[in-house]
Formats: C-alpha cells, sequence, structure tokens
C-alpha cells in the first residue's frame, strides 16, 4: 500500500512539473523546420541527392580530364607538324604544310541513254584534290558516279540513287615517318634473329630427354601403340623434377608436358604416361627414371663427343614382377624340402604376412590349401590368433633372387638361380 | 497561407503542449532525446494536418504519431533487453542534477524498464490524464487490458523504484592533487 501511495505521489509530482521544454521553444524549431535558410535547403538537397551529385561530379571529372588529354594531344600534332616543316623546307605540291581544297571544272559527263529526253540527268560531277590539312595521309582520286534514274515511279530530277567508287592511294610518307619505320623494322628484324637463334640452341635437358624416350629398347618394349602400330601420343608429368616449358619429340610426334596429373590442362584417363620420377645430370651421365603403365622405367645417358648415347635401360614391370614371385614362392611351398621345414609333424595352417612385398591378389597354395596374404601388420586383415609366415625379404636380380621368412620363431632364406630363363632353388639357409 | 496553417496548427498545440511535453518525456526517456521526438512529432503533424478529423483529438493525434515515430526508432535500434546500465547512471538529462527531480527523473527511469504497452498505457493514463476508453482507441484494446497493463505496470514499478532506489548513487569524480613539496 505505502508503494502504490508513493508511485501515486511522484506521479503527481511529475503530473505538476513544469514542462522543461517551453512552447515558444517548440514553436521556433517548428518555424526554422518549417521554413528552413537557403543554406539548410541546400545542404538537404545535397545529402538528399548524394548518388546524383556523386555521378555528377564524376562526369564532370572525365569531362575535364578528356579536354585537358585531347590539348595535350592537339599541342603534340601541332610540334609534330613543327618539325615536320623543320625537316622539310622546300616542300613540294604535295606536302602537307601546302596542300589546300581545289575544286576542278566539270570532266565527264554520263548520259543516260535508257532514259526518255527530258528525263535525262547530267551529274556534274567534282575532281576533288587531296587537300590534307587536318588529316593528311591519303588522297581521293577517279570519283565516279552513276544515276540511276530510270526507275519508273520515280520524279525525274529530284530522285536518284548514286553510288561512288573510291580508289584510295597513299601519300609519300615525310621523311621522318620513313626513318622511325626504317628504325622499327630494324630493331624487328634484330629480334627476330634472336630469337631464331634461341631456338637453333636446343637445351641439354632437352637433347637428354628425347634421347631418352626415344631409345629403341622403349620404343620396342614398354611404349604403346595404337591400332595402326603407330605410337601414341605421349604425355609426360614433369611432376616438377624440371621445367614443363621445353619442346620434346617423341617418335616425330610432339610430346605433351605437364606439370602434375591434377595440372587441370590434360586428364589422364590411363597409365600410359611418362611419369617422371627423378632425373640427374652429373656432368658426362644422366639418369632419367620414369613410370609408364606400371613399368618402372631408368634410363642412362653417356655423353660421348658432345653426343648424348643411351647406354643403359632398366625396366622392371611390376605385373611381370609379381608373377616371378608367385613362381619362386610357389615353387619353395612345392619343394620337399621346404615341405620338411613348415610342415614337419602337424601341419599348421597358416596366412602369409606380405609386408608390402607381394601382392593379396597372388594366389599361392601349400600342400592343397589356399594361403590367405594379408598385406601388412595394419590390415584389417590382420588377427593375432592366426599362425603367420612373415616375408622379411624377397628380392629379385636379374639372375639371383632371395627370399627370407619367419615362421614359429624360425628364419629360413632360400636363395633362387636362374639358368636358362629358368629358376631353380640353390640353397636353403635355416637360422634360430 | 503557409504562416496562416502554421499559426492555426500552434493555436491548436498550445492548450496541449505540457501533457504532450511530459508524455514524450516519459516515453522517449532512454530511447530518444524527447526534444526531438517532440519536434518530428510535430512536423509530420503538421504536414499531415488535412487528415484531423477533430479538433478536440488533437493531443491523441500527436500521441499517435510520437508513438509510430518511436516504434520506428526502435524498428531501426538494436533491441535491448532489461535495464540499461548506461541509461541509468550516465543519461544526460540536466534535470537528474537537480535534487528536487530526482525523484521524477527515477520515476521515468523506472518507467523506461517497463514493457512498452505497460509503459504507454501508464503514462498516458497517469501523466498524460487520459482515461482508459481513451487509452484503449490509442491502443487499440479492450478495456480489461488495459486495466491489466494499468495494474501490472504499478506493481512492477513499485519494485523497479525500490531496487533503484538501492543502488546507491554515483559519486562525482574528484581530482586529488598531491604534492611530494
Amino acid at each position: 500500500m505505502e508503494e502504490e501511495k508513493y508511485i501515486q505521489t511522484l506521479f503527481e509530482s511529475a503530473r505538476k512539473e513544469d514542462p522543461q521544454l517551453s512552447f515558444e521553444e517548440v514553436s521556433r524549431n517548428l518555424e526554422t523546420s518549417l521554413n528552413p535558410g537557403v543554406a539548410i535547403v541546400l545542404k538537404d538537397w545535397l545529402l538528399k541527392h548524394i548518388y546524383l551529385n556523386t555521378i555528377l561530379v564524376l562526369l564532370a571529372i572525365l569531362i575535364l580530364s578528356v579536354t585537358v588529354f585531347s590539348g595535350f594531344e592537339s599541342k603534340d600534332k601541332q610540334n609534330m607538324l613543327f618539325t615536320e616543316k623543320q625537316d622539310n623546307p622546300h616542300p613540294n605540291e604535295k606536302d602537307i604544310s601546302t596542300l589546300g581544297i581545289q575544286e576542278e571544272p566539270p570532266i565527264q559527263i554520263i548520259e543516260n541513254t535508257t532514259m526518255p529526253q527530258k528525263e535525262k540527268t547530267i551529274i556534274k560531277e567534282t575532281h576533288i584534290k587531296n587537300t590534307p590539312l587536318s588529316k593528311p595521309r591519303l588522297e581521293v582520286s577517279n570519283v565516279k558516279r552513276e544515276a540511276h534514274a530510270n526507275l519508273p515511279n520515280l520524279d525525274t530530277k529530284s530522285e536518284m540513287i548514286k553510288t561512288t567508287d573510291f580508289i584510295i592511294e597513299k601519300t609519300p610518307e615525310p621523311p621522318i615517318v620513313k626513318s622511325i619505320k626504317a628504325k622499327k623494322q630494324s630493331e624487328s628484324k634484330k629480334q627476330d634473329v634472336k630469337l631464331e637463334s634461341k631456338k637453333g640452341v636446343r637445351t641439354e635437358l632437352e637433347t637428354i630427354l628425347e634421347t631418352a624416350l626415344n631409345t629403341a629398347d622403349l620404343k620396342n618394349e614398354v611404349f604403346a601403340r595404337n591400332a595402326k602400330n603407330e605410337f601414341n601420343q605421349l604425355i609426360l608429368v614433369t611432376n616438377g623434377v624440371f621445367d614443363d616449358l621445353i619442346k620434346v619429340d617423341f617418335a616425330g610426334k610432339k610430346v605433351i608436358l605437364i606439370k602434375s596429373i591434377h595440372s587441370g590442362s590434360f586428364v589422364v584417363v590411363n597409365d600410359e604416361f611418362v611419369n617422371v620420377q627423378d632425373f640427374k645430370i652429373d656432368g658426362e651421365t644422366a639418369i632419367l627414371a620414369f613410370k609408364y603403365n606400371s613399368t618402372k622405367v631408368q634410363v642412362e645417358l653417356e655423353k660421348i663427343d658432345d653426343i648424348w648415347v643411351c647406354k643403359n635401360t632398366l625396366k622392371n614391370d611390376q605385373q611381370h614382377d609379381q608373377l616371378i614371385k608367385k613362381e619362386l614362392l610357389q615353387m619353395a611351398f612345392d619343394d620337399p624340402q621346404m615341405i620338411d621345414i613348415i610342415g614337419k609333424g602337424e601341419f599348421k595352417p597358416f596366412s602369409i604376412l606380405a609386408n608390402d612385398q607381394l601382392s593379396n591378389k597372388i594366389a599361392l597354395h601349400f600342400k592343397g590349401t589356399h594361403l590367405n596374404i594379408v598385406p601388412n601388420l595394419s590390415s584389417r586383415d590382420y588377427s593375432k590368433r592366426v599362425t603367420y609366415m612373415k616375408i622379411l625379404n624377397l628380392q629379385i636380380k636379374r639372375k639371383k633372387a632371395v627370399f627370407v621368412f619367419s615362421y614359429l620363431g624360425k628364419t629360413t632364406e632360400i636363395n633362387y638361380r636362374k639358368k636358362d630363363e629358368n629358376w631353380t632353388i640353390h640353397s636353403y639357409k635355416q637360422t634360430q | 497561407m503557409a504562416m496562416s496553417k502554421q499559426q492555426q496548427f500552434l493555436k491548436l498545440y498550445r492548450p496541449v503542449h505540457d501533457q504532450f511535453e511530459r508524455f514524450c518525456r516519459a516515453r522517449a526517456y532512454g530511447d530518444v532525446p524527447y526534444g526531438d521526438l517532440i519536434n518530428d512529432t510535430l512536423l509530420i503533424a503538421f504536414s499531415k494536418m488535412d487528415s484531423l478529423q477533430k479538433e478536440k483529438a488533437f493531443l491523441s493525434y500527436l500521441i499517435g504519431i510520437a508513438i509510430k515515430i518511436l516504434s520506428n526508432a526502435k524498428r531501426k535500434k538494436k533491441p535491448i533487453t532489461g535495464v540499461d546500465e548506461y541509461v541509468f547512471h550516465n543519461h544526460p538529462d540536466p534535470s537528474s542534477a537537480i535534487e528536487k527531480k530526482f525523484e521524477i527523473e527515477m520515476l521515468y527511469k523506472a518507467l523506461s524498464c517497463l514493457p512498452k504497452l505497460q509503459r504507454e498505457a501508464l503514462i498516458l493514463f497517469e501523466l498524460t490524464g487520459y482515461s482508459i476508453k481513451e487509452i484503449m482507441e490509442i491502443q487499440n484494446s479492450g478495456s480489461s487490458a488495459v486495466k491489466q497493463r494499468l495494474a501490472r505496470g504499478r506493481k512492477e514499478l513499485a519494485v523497479i523504484i525500490k531496487n533503484l532506489q538501492a543502488i546507491p548513487r554515483e559519486a562525482p569524480k574528484t581530482h586529488i592533487y598531491t604534492s611530494n613539496h
């Protein structure tokens, strides 16, 4: 109750309070708002139409700049004329400074014979001589006009269609222009000579690459051909190993060089492209390593008498490699000595932990049982409950191969030898 | 012709000036300077003078315009929820300096904390002296709604004023100069 009373007293005192803003002040404010001065009106207008004003100001600036620029240009022209006058003190008739408009008397009368006598029109033609005062470079001569006055429905004199042919002849250039042109021509010739000389010199990189790619060995065994037995357009992905802005030819065709597969310029659909892995030039020798269609290729080159020659090519076909590996392993599993090593006593079915040295798509059998191949320890198929034969090393060389594995705590090394294109087991070595 | 219209307008405005000024001061507290609100309202009212049907309803006409201006201004502004400390302590009103008027100032502050319709109903009823019927017309609501607003507004106002009295007034800042000599 007390609070309500207090509030009521507050409201009462507020009602009784004199206004802080008097009526006179309010009326004065209203009058100034209703009848503003010129300055206020102008200010309001400027603020209201700020976009229009900005556009106007910009236009004014543009016009001013154009006029100033054109003024400069005309000054330049005047200077040019002045210099030309100085260069040519005895001007002939065609000279710019002395030419003027001259109208010659009528020289040709064309009569239309197809028209009736009354409708015959005579066209006076004027020959205009070139009078180059402001634009003095062209001379107009031999102006021909034909009157097509035989239109049936037209009045004779007033309505005619005229066609005009102009033959434009160039006036001889003043000596200063000739000298400038001659200078420019000589400069461009010099540049052409420079470019030609640049074209003539091939970089060592281009030479080496061309030699390496055009090796007969690679052409026969590596690079793909089309149905017509012609080589496909070769795509070379530099991978940033060297500059891709070079020109290299392969089998008479220009090689397409791109920086990476994701360069965006080309979409490489299949694996038939030269994927450069490494490139080294060491004095007189160079090595180019690349992948082409799942084949690893290494080309070794040598410089003999300033000519790069292919010294050796190494190819490592991954598919072929896997087949050899399969052959070697299956040979080992079928060997009776191996059965003694692994299958002594009770045979435990096992899997092969390939350690990324063997493809899991290869099918291997031991005593008629299919062997599961797990690529590595982080593979989803890996399980601790399964007995594994872990491949420690599986290396194939030209005439030798080695297969090292561990099984049930024992490490076994099998050595192979290649004789007359046939692989045979050379020796077993078992360590604890 | 324009002057005569202006004079006619001012003649109408003179008797309602006190009430309108009080309304604007209370309603615009913490939102916009009330002087500007009065000026804007009068300008609009003058320009749309022809739409005024009854001279007696001139104050309602002005209040209606002022409410519309305030609602438009609020729409443009960020929504403010709760009591703004700045409004309480730093609102630049010369009257706050005067001890006598402190309580009225506090009332305006408390009113500014109320919901919009409650505040409007209270100001119109208590300060401008409008009847519930008139407020019904202005607020476009029924009588019970206006009565509810008035009752609830009073209650809330009491709580707010109590809280405001509990807040100590900001002491004037003084600079103390000390010398080592």
